[in-house]
C-alpha cells in the first residue's frame, strides 16, 4: 500500500536521522502465520489441565483465523503489517508465568516430611515407648 | 470570660483539626476499557482476559474501569472519560471509525497497548505523524525461527526501567517447536520530539537494535506490547504498573512497605519452628501474619494410615499454642481456607488439609461440582465460626493455591473486608476453556500494590515475591526446585521500581523442623534482612493501604 510504504519509508528515514537504531523490513514475513495459545512447555506438575492453562490448548490463532473470513476492514482502513517470522510456532501465556503456576500449585503439607499427630501436645512429656522383652 | 475561653479554644480546635487532616483525596479518575473481541472467533474473549487484567490494577487507584468490546464503541464515549485504554489483543481487528476519531481528536487520556495502531498511523485520513510526532513502522517479533541448533534466536525482549532490565519470558520446546513468548511487539519512532517523546525503551539484545516501549505524545500513550502476558515478579508488567500513575495523573507519593506472612499453618504445625520465627520477628518490632487452616481433614487416611481423620481447631492443641504465642508478639490471623482440602478425593495430591485445592477441581480444571455463592460462602462462614469458637479474628482471607472459582471469588467480600493473595480470573463464572468460538480464559495475577476493589469486588493486601523452595525430592518428589532467598530479595528489588511498591512473601514453618534438613531459618532471615536492607519498612497486613 502506497500509504504504509510511505509511513515505514518516513519513520525508517527518522530513526536513521536520529541515529537510534535501524529496523530491515523482510519481504518473508508471511502475513497468514497463526498465533498459538498453549502449553506450558512442560512445566506442569499435573497431568490434569490447570485453569491457568486455559491457554493450554493448541488452536488457531488470531491471526489465521482472520486471514480466513474476516469481516471487511473499515471505511478508510489500510492494509496490515506482516506478522513477524515464526509467528505460528508462539504460544502466548495470558497472566502469570508458566513458572510462577508451578509454584503456586505446589503442595506445602509438611506431613510428607515429617510425620505428625495433628493432635499431639508439644509441651507434653513424651510417653515412652513399650520395651518389649 | 469563661465563654470568651471556650470560644477561643473551641476555634483553635477546629483550626487544629482542619489543619492536621490529610490532603483532601483526589478524585477517582473514570476510566474505560476498550478491548478487542472479534465476534464468532476462538480468541474473542482474550482481550477481555487481558482487560480484567488492566481492570484490577485500576483497583488501585480508586477507579472501577468500565469495560467495552470496541465494536460496540459509540461516538463520544471516551469524552465522559479521564482516560480510556485500548487492549490491541487481536492482530488486524477491524476497529470502527468512530473509536479512531475519538482517538485522534480527544483531549482526554488515550493508552493504546500493541495492535491494531497501523489503522490509525498508516491512514493518511487522520494526520497521525503530523498531530503526535511519531511514526508507526512495522511489527518485529523472533529473529529467526527457533530451531535445536538456535533454540533462542532473540527478540525485542528487554525493557529497560528506572536502571533495572526487565527480560521478558521466553522459552523453546525443540521437540514440538513451540515457543512459550509473545514477542510481538509494535515499532515506532519519535520523528517530532517537540510533540512526542520515549518513556521507556526496548531493546533486541541478539541484533544490538533498540525501539520505544512506551512513547507518549501529549495525551496519547502508545505501549508496544501488552504487558500482561507471561507476567512474573520481575516482569514489565510492573513498569507498566508503576506508569499507571503517570498515565491517571494519580501521583502517589514514594513509599515503600514489606509484608511477611507464615504459611500453611494447620494443626501439623510445630511449635518450636513457630516459637522460633515469632521470636525472631518480634524481636525486631516486625508484624507478621499466620495463614491458618482451622479445620485439619484427611478424608482418605493418607498421613494416617489409610484411616480418615478429622481435628477441629479445637483439639487442634499445637496449632492454638503456637498461634497463642504469635498474636502477641506481632502476629495476625489470615484464614487459609477453610480445610485448605476439598472432599474426599486428590485434588490432585493427598486429600489433605494444606495440600490440595478447596474451591477449584484442578484435576478436571473447573469449579467443583457443588460450586455456587451459597455453597462457597458457606465454608468461609463456617471457617470463621471454626475460628470464632476458638478466640480467634482473622483480619484477611487468602484462597488455598490463590485458586478459586469465580463465584467463590465473587462472594468472598461479603465474608471478609480484606483478602492477602493472588487470584485467578475467569471470562465466565462456568468457563469453557476448550470451546471452538467464544473459548474462556483463565488467568493468574500478582499485585505489586493494594488493589482496593478487584473484578470480583474483593480488596486485595499483595504477595508478589513469593516464597522459599528447596529441592528436597528425594524425600518428597513435589519439592523438587529450588527457589531461594536470593531469589526474593530480587523480586523485591524488582518491586521498587513500582513507585508504592510492596515488598511481599511468605514462608513455610516447616522449613525449620530438622528432619527436613534444610536451611530455613538461616534463609529466612536473610530474606528478612535483604529486604530490610532495601529500604522497605515492615508493616502488619491490616496497616496495608
Amino acid at each position: 500500500m502506497k500509504n504504509k510504504s510511505k509511513s515505514v519509508m518516513a519513520g525508517l528515514s527518522a530513526l536513521l536521522l536520529a541515529g537510534s537504531f535501524t529496523v530491515a523490513i523482510s519481504p518473508a514475513m508471511a502475513q497468514t502465520q497463526a498465533l498459538d495459545v498453549g502449553e506450558d512447555a512442560g512445566v506442569r506438575e499435573q497431568p490434569a489441565p490447570s485453569a491457568a492453562a486455559a491457554r493450554t490448548k493448541k488452536i488457531q490463532a488470531p491471526a489465521s483465523v482472520s486471514t480466513a473470513a474476516r469481516p471487511a476492514p473499515s471505511v478508510g482502513a489500510v492494509k496490515a503489517p506482516p506478522r513477524p517470522i515464526a509467528s505460528d510456532k508462539v504460544v502466548i501465556g495470558v497472566g502469570l508465568n508458566p513458572v510462577e503456576l508451578k509454584r503456586q500449585k505446589k503442595a506445602h503439607s509438611s506431613d510428607k516430611i515429617v510425620k505428625k499427630d495433628p493432635t499431639r501436645d508439644d509441651s507434653l512429656p513424651v510417653k515412652p515407648s513399650p520395651v518389649k522383652k | 470570660m469563661k465563654k470568651l475561653i471556650c470560644l477561643i479554644s473551641g476555634t483553635l480546635m477546629m483550626v487544629m483539626a482542619l489543619i492536621s487532616q490529610p490532603a483532601l483525596a483526589q478524585t477517582a479518575p473514570k476510566t474505560l476499557i476498550v478491548y478487542d473481541a472479534p465476534p464468532g472467533t476462538q480468541f474473542a474473549k482474550l482481550g477481555m482476559a487481558y482487560s480484567i487484567m488492566l481492570k484490577n490494577l485500576m483497583g488501585h487507584f480508586d477507579s472501577n474501569a468500565d469495560m467495552l468490546p470496541v465494536q460496540d464503541y459509540v461516538a463520544g464515549k471516551m469524552q465522559s472519560y479521564d482516560a480510556t485504554f485500548y487492549m490491541g489483543a487481536y492482530y488486524d481487528n477491524p476497529l470502527p471509525a468512530a473509536f479512531l476519531n475519538d482517538v485522534m481528536t480527544t483531549q482526554k487520556t488515550v493508552v493504546w497497548f500493541k495492535y491494531n495502531l497501523w489503522q490509525l498511523a498508516w491512514n493518511p485520513a487522520y494526520d497521525f505523524q503530523n498531530k503526535f510526532g511519531f511514526t508507526f513502522s512495522s511489527l518485529k517479533g523472533l529473529n529467526a525461527v527457533p530451531s535445536a541448533a538456535n533454540p533462542a534466536p532473540g527478540f525485542f525482549d528487554t525493557i529497560g526501567y528506572k536502571n533495572k532490565s526487565f527480560v521478558k519470558y521466553y522459552t523453546f520446546n525443540a521437540a514440538t517447536g513451540d515457543v512459550n513468548a509473545d514477542p510481538d511487539i509494535g515499532v515506532t519512532s519519535v520523528t517530532d520530539p517537540v510533540k512526542a517523546s520515549i518513556v521507556v525503551p526496548v531493546s533486541n539484545p541478539k541484533t544490538g537494535e533498540t525501539a520505544p516501549y512506551v512513547v507518549r505524545s501529549g495525551n496519547f500513550w502508545y505501549v508496544a506490547d501488552m504487558p500482561f502476558s507471561f507476567i512474573g515478579p520481575r516482569d514489565r508488567y510492573l513498569v507498566l504498573s508503576d506508569l499507571l500513575h503517570d498515565m491517571l495523573n494519580v501521583n502517589h507519593a514514594e513509599s515503600h512497605k514489606a509484608l511477611v506472612r507464615l504459611e500453611d499453618v494447620s494443626a501439623l504445625v510445630s511449635v518450636s519452628a513457630m516459637k522460633k520465627l515469632t521470636d525472631y520477628m518480634y524481636g525486631k518490632a516486625i508484624p507478621f501474619s499466620i495463614a491458618m487452616i482451622p479445620r485439619y481433614v484427611d478424608p482418605l487416611g493418607a498421613y494416617n494410615g489409610g484411616i480418615p481423620q478429622t481435628v477441629p481447631l479445637s483439639q487442634a492443641t499445637n496449632l492454638k499454642k503456637a498461634v497463642n504465642y504469635a498474636l502477641p508478639r506481632g502476629g495476625q490471623v489470615v484464614m487459609h481456607g477453610y480445610t485448605h482440602q476439598y472432599a474426599a478425593m486428590k485434588n490432585p495430591h493427598t486429600g489433605v488439609s494444606g495440600d490440595d485445592y478447596e474451591f477449584w477441581n484442578i484435576v478436571a480444571n473447573s469449579p467443583v461440582a457443588e460450586d455456587s455463592s451459597a455453597w462457597a460462602l458457606g465454608r468461609l462462614n463456617a471457617g470463621k465460626a471454626e475460628l470464632a469458637s476458638n478466640g480467634y479474628t482473622a483480619m484477611a482471607w487468602e484462597t488455598p493455591h490463590y485458586h478459586a472459582s469465580a463465584l467463590t471469588s465473587k462472594v468472598t467480600p461479603q465474608a471478609f473486608s480484606n483478602t492477602y493473595q493472588r487470584v485467578v480470573y475467569f471470562t465466565a463464572d462456568k468457563p469453557n476453556f476448550n470451546a471452538a468460538i467464544n473459548k474462556d480464559f483463565g488467568v493468574g495475577q500478582i499485585f505489586p500494590y493494594v488493589i482496593k476493589k478487584d473484578y470480583y469486588g474483593q480488596r486485595i493486601i499483595p504477595e508478589s515475591l513469593g516464597n522459599i523452595e528447596y529441592d528436597i525430592s528425594a524425600i518428597d518428589p513435589t519439592s523438587n526446585y529450588n527457589y531461594t532467598w536470593q531469589d526474593i530479595v530480587t523480586n523485591a528489588e524488582y518491586g521498587k521500581t513500582v513507585r508504592d511498591g510492596y515488598a511481599s512473601f511468605f514462608f513455610h514453618p516447616f522449613w525449620l523442623e530438622p528432619e527436613v534438613g534444610t536451611p530455613g531459618f538461616a534463609d529466612f532471615k536473610k530474606v528478612v534482612e535483604g529486604i530490610t536492607n532495601l529500604g522497605y519498612t515492615w508493616i502488619a497486613p491490616s496497616a496495608a493501604q
